[in-house]
């Protein structure tokens, strides 16, 4: 693996808290890691752990609150105008909701003429539009000359895809977009998606909170759980092996646990529930839920810590020190 | 995320069957008939009616410019459609005239308004922060103390002669913004929040085509709406203070025409056909852009729930 | 620490001062940059009533010129306009409101206000509370029964609430005043002088129905169609439908949606107030009736400055009250703030 194409270092977004702004949570807390070119990366987590968060700060769309995004060595968030057009040009995203994401008022071919005016002036757009259509896998004539709301939620999710490869990125980044679709079409888009990754050398962050989609297709996986990163690596290695006890629950490997302990987990997250707890205040955020939790889970906060080989996870039961 | 969903079956409905949609809009074909019988009575009726509004009696033999007891409160004639008043001047000149005045004044204040209102609510809207809070705060602010009281206040301050249409029409306009602007604002921060702009931001629009290009297209119609309100509640305003003797006062307006009707001691004598023409007018004026406004509501926008406010 | 609430009442409180503050500023400041001449004008009134009508203007331009002294010297108009404003504005606070120049013989501004202000407040309090009822109940119904009787019940409450107060009145004048002779064409209560005498409260009542009427009908309409609004959005609401498939009967389920649909309207009824202020004022000043539409008709074009800011601020102090205890009760009503439950700002 070459150098990293993003990274990201110590990123942080609180959000101030209600009428009274007098409480403050942590969307993303201290979050750190690096992508390298050509890798399909999944970030699993769910509602709530931040990742539309994270995807939003990386496109430059919502600033933090501290830390740093570098891509190609360049600080994302202390770009010039003219480095960020170029951002613009190597950093694309698609969004969750295809049915916002375009304009009502205007024909879907709008979306894409603008970004062939933009990114790839002189070129004909006609060509363009067409080709990149085609690549998505959809029938121009089928959808071009029509409205948003005369579309399918795939096909808009496809003409978003091809819209954010016109400018021809190496980085996409698809925040749930396969969360709103059929689930014959997000087998489909994953696959795409897969195919993108394999013969364009893009490189694509998919945030979700499927794991299936994730294990099924990725080569690197990130799981979220309140802000912060609980298990990082390489897929695989996730899937054969889960280490944090979240990642397990997500993966449905309990039942090799122990029924019981599912029932444990449940209970006590019902149990925090009625108390009005959301998540632990010190420590490790999962704590509350967490059958194996100690003392030391409770009051320290684990350090994310490389256990095997491209394979991280912050939890104290697998913590060496 | 969910009232964009909805936003979506408008754009149909204006591009392709917005008139037929509307046009089969019992409110919106009774609103717009009713509204168009009334600017036919100004423009049309003016043809029968008298060039001058101030002048006496015409009627007479040679014509007379004084004022004589039997040329007074006569009751409705042909010569007279709605008769004559305590000045013997003719009532249906007054009316007619009057109509043509305060629609153009309504008409002028509802245009400043609601050009007020969508500067500033884009404004707020869109870039928040320190000029979205004192916009607020002003529109709020505004809100409480209501804008008739203010009108009063200003037109009581300044000098009869420099009460001039014109002044009136800036004066309500100027009143008028910002039960629009918080509106105006509401609507571009809830578009602001959809995907389409952050869409519209990874192609490297600037802040400009944002506004202009992907806010300003969705919103127009309920600009439009937003007018129809202003411009009905300029005609209020403008009878109201007309009618207490502080609107214009160089030219012949409903209001003015409510004044003289007072003035002259239509009530009393019972005269009804003189207080009951002025008053109708009004009242369906204002009932006919209701409709309108409703019947334009339901096409844009079936669901939405849009406050009518009026003075 | 203080609770959620507390900072919630703080914060608007702290909101209207700043609101009052800059409310009685422009009050202050709009008669001093409008062209025209108060002190000039009022001596005019003065020798228009008889004094100077004799000698003719050119006579008593020298006394005229005193006079003027004298009455600057009076209101402190010769002292720069930053003190002016704070003179004004303790003495505003301490009731000591000036002296209106509309009237000759100079009463004080406060003592105008008592004797008008009790008249505006009998037809104001009453039809605001006839109304707001009645409406909400009529309303309700019209929602909650649907079909026809909704249909036609909104469109005439559409139509009721469009007719201008200033006008409705004259209708009914004619229709009461001239037509049967029942109840007077005139809000004055013949030359009586204001008083608490009982025959001057029996013939303010007299005059009293009619604008009380005016006021009430128009009202009706408004509060009918925001009644109805919120009804039919309650019974569109999702806990509805829940309880109706836990087979509630209707009437209990009307009974949900009202109460929490009359919450929206209680505190409309205090932020009414205003609005209701302003457009009373016409239908007072065209039948007459002597409150403070009446009051305002005197002094409105006279350029009566000091009348003019002392009435004006007295009036938007009346509406920032209501409108403060409207909010400090939105904060009781809404458990989101009386709790503290907080939200994640996104």
């Amino acid at each position: 693996m070459g150098e990293p194409i993003l990274s990201i270092n110590n990123l942080t977004k609180t959000y101030a808290l209600g009428l009274a702004r007098r409480r403050y949570v942590k969307a993303l807390d201290n979050i750190s890691f690096k992508i390298n070119k050509g890798e399909f990366v999944s970030l699993v987590g769910e509602s709530g752990s931040g990742k539309t968060t994270l995807a939003r700060i990386i496109l430059r769309l919502t600033p933090p609150s501290s830390g740093e995004v570098i891509y190609k060595g360049k600080n994302v968030w202390s770009l010039s105008d003219e480095e960020l057009r170029w951002y613009r040009k190597e950093v694309q995203g698609v969004f969750q909701d295809p049915y916002t994401s375009f304009n009502p008022f205007y024909k879907v071919d709008r979306a894409l003429s603008v970004a062939v005016k933009k990114f790839l002036p002189g070129e004909d757009e006609h060509v363009v539009i067409r080709k990149v259509l085609e690549s998505v896998r959809l029938n121009p004539d089928e959808v071009l000359g029509r409205y948003p709301h005369q579309l399918s939620g795939g096909q808009l999710q496809r003409i978003a895809i091809a819209r954010a490869l016109i400018p021809r990125p190496e980085l996409l980044i698809a925040d749930e977009y396969i969360s709103m679709v059929d689930m014959s079409t997000r087998v489909d888009i994953v696959n795409l998606s897969r195919d993108l990754v394999d013969q364009y050398k893009m490189t694509i962050i998919m945030i979700t909170h499927e794991m299936n989609m994730a294990l099924y297709a990725t080569d690197k996986m990130i799981v979220l759980f309140k802000g912060r990163i609980v298990e990082y690596g390489d897929t695989k290695k996730i899937l054969k092996d889960p280490l944090h006890p979240y990642t397990q629950l997500m993966i449905e490997a309990l039942p090799r646990i122990d029924k019981n302990i599912e029932r444990k987990i449940l209970q006590k997250t019902l149990d925090a529930q009625k108390k009005g707890l959301t998540e632990s205040v010190r420590g490790c955020r999962f704590a509350y839920r967490c059958p194996f939790a100690t003392e030391r889970c409770f009051n320290e906060d684990p350090v994310l810590e490389e256990i095997d080989k491209d394979h991280y996870v912050a939890c104290w039961l697998h913590n060496r020190r | 995320m969910k009232p964009l969903t909805k936003l979506i079956g408008v754009s149909k409905s204006i591009r392709q069957t917005l008139l037929g949609d509307l046009f089969t809009n019992k409110r919106f074909v009774i609103g717009f008939t009713i509204f168009l019988f009334i600017i036919l009575l100004g423009y049309v009726g003016s043809l029968f009616a008298y060039p001058d509004p101030w002048k006496i009696s015409y009627y007479t033999p040679g014509g007379t410019d004084r004022c004589t007891d039997d040329l007074r409160y006569l009751p409705p004639s042909p010569e007279h459609l709605l008769g004559t008043d305590n000045n013997c001047r003719d009532i249906y000149t007054w009316l007619v005239v009057g109509l043509k005045n305060t629609i153009w004044i309504a008409a002028l204040a509802g245009v400043i308004g609601t050009l007020i209102a969508t500067v500033l609510g884009m404004i707020a809207g869109y870039k928040g922060g320190l000029l979205d809070d004192v916009i607020n705060f002003s529109a709020n602010f505004m809100i409480v103390i209501p804008m008739f009281i203010v009108l009063l206040m200003i037109v009581g301050y300044v000098p009869e002669r420099l009460r001039t249409s014109m002044l009136v029409a800036v004066v309500i306009g100027l009143l008028s913004w910002p039960g629009p602007t918080r509106v105006v604002r509401s609507m571009v921060m809830q578009n602001k929040a959809a995907d389409y702009v952050d869409m519209a931001k990874l192609t490297n629009f600037t802040s400009t085509e944002i506004l202009f290009k992907e806010i300003l297209p969705n919103i127009a119609s309920y600009i439009f709406l937003i007018y129809i309100n202003s411009f009905s509640s300029a005609i209020f305003t403008e009878v109201g203070i007309g009618a207490i003797g502080f609107g214009p006062f160089d030219a012949v307006t409903l209001g003015r025409a409510f004044n003289a009707m007072l003035a002259g001691g239509a009530i009393t004598l019972g005269l009804w056909w003189w207080f009951m023409s002025l008053g109708l007018v009004v009242v369906f004026l204002s009932y006919s852009l209701l409709l309108i406004n409703l019947g334009l509501q339901h096409v844009f926008n079936p669901r939405l729930r849009f406050t009518v406010y009026a003075v | 620490m203080v609770s959620s609430f507390q900072r919630y009442i703080i914060n608007k409180t702290a909101t209207y001062i700043v609101l009052w503050f800059l409310a009685a500023f422009l009050n202050f400041l709009l008669p001093r940059i409008m062209p025209g001449d108060p002190i000039g004008r009022y001596l005019e009134t003065l020798y228009n009533m008889g004094q100077g009508t004799t000698g003719g203007i050119v006579q008593v331009v020298p006394e005229a010129e005193k006079l003027r002294q004298q009455v600057i010297e009076q209101f402190g108009l010769d002292k720069p306009p930053y003190t002016q404003f704070f003179l004004w504005l303790i003495n505003f606070l301490r009731g000591d409101w000036g002296y209106s120049l509309a009237f000759p013989n100079l009463p004080p501004v406060i003592d105008l206000v008592k004797q008008y202000l009790p008249p505006t407040l009998m037809l104001l309090i009453p039809s605001l509370v006839i109304s707001w009822v009645v409406g909400n109940y009529l309303g309700a119904y019209m929602a909650l029964k649907g079909g026809k009787v909704d249909k036609i019940g909104l469109s005439s409450m559409q139509f009721i609430s469009l007719i201008p107060a200033y006008w409705l009145i004259i209708v009914l004048v004619f229709i009461f005043g001239v037509y049967y002779k029942i109840l007077p064409v005139s809000g004055k209560p013949g030359y009586m002088i204001p008083s608490l005498s009982f025959d001057y409260i029996k013939a303010l009542l007299y005059h009293w129905i009619l604008p009380m009427t005016t006021i009430t009908l128009i009202g009706i309409g408004g509060w009918s169609i925001g009644m109805r609004a919120y009804v039919i959005y309650q019974l569109n609401a999702n806990y509805m439908k829940y309880s109706k498939a836990l087979g509630l009967p209707q009437r209990v389920l009307g009974r949900y949606a009202f109460r929490n649909a009359i919450i929206p309207q209680f505190i409309a009824f205090a932020m009414s107030f205003g609005g209701l202020f302003a457009g009373n004022l016409l239908v007072e000043m065209v039948y007459g009736y002597p409150g403070m539409g009446s009051l305002l008709s005197m002094i409105l074009g006279r350029l009566d400055i000091f009348g003019m800011q002392a009435i004006f601020t007295f009036t938007a102090t009346m509406i920032l009250v209501a409108n403060y205890v409207a909010d400090i009760m939105y904060g009781f009503l809404d458990p989101r703030i009386r709790r503290g439950i907080t939200e994640v700002v996104e």
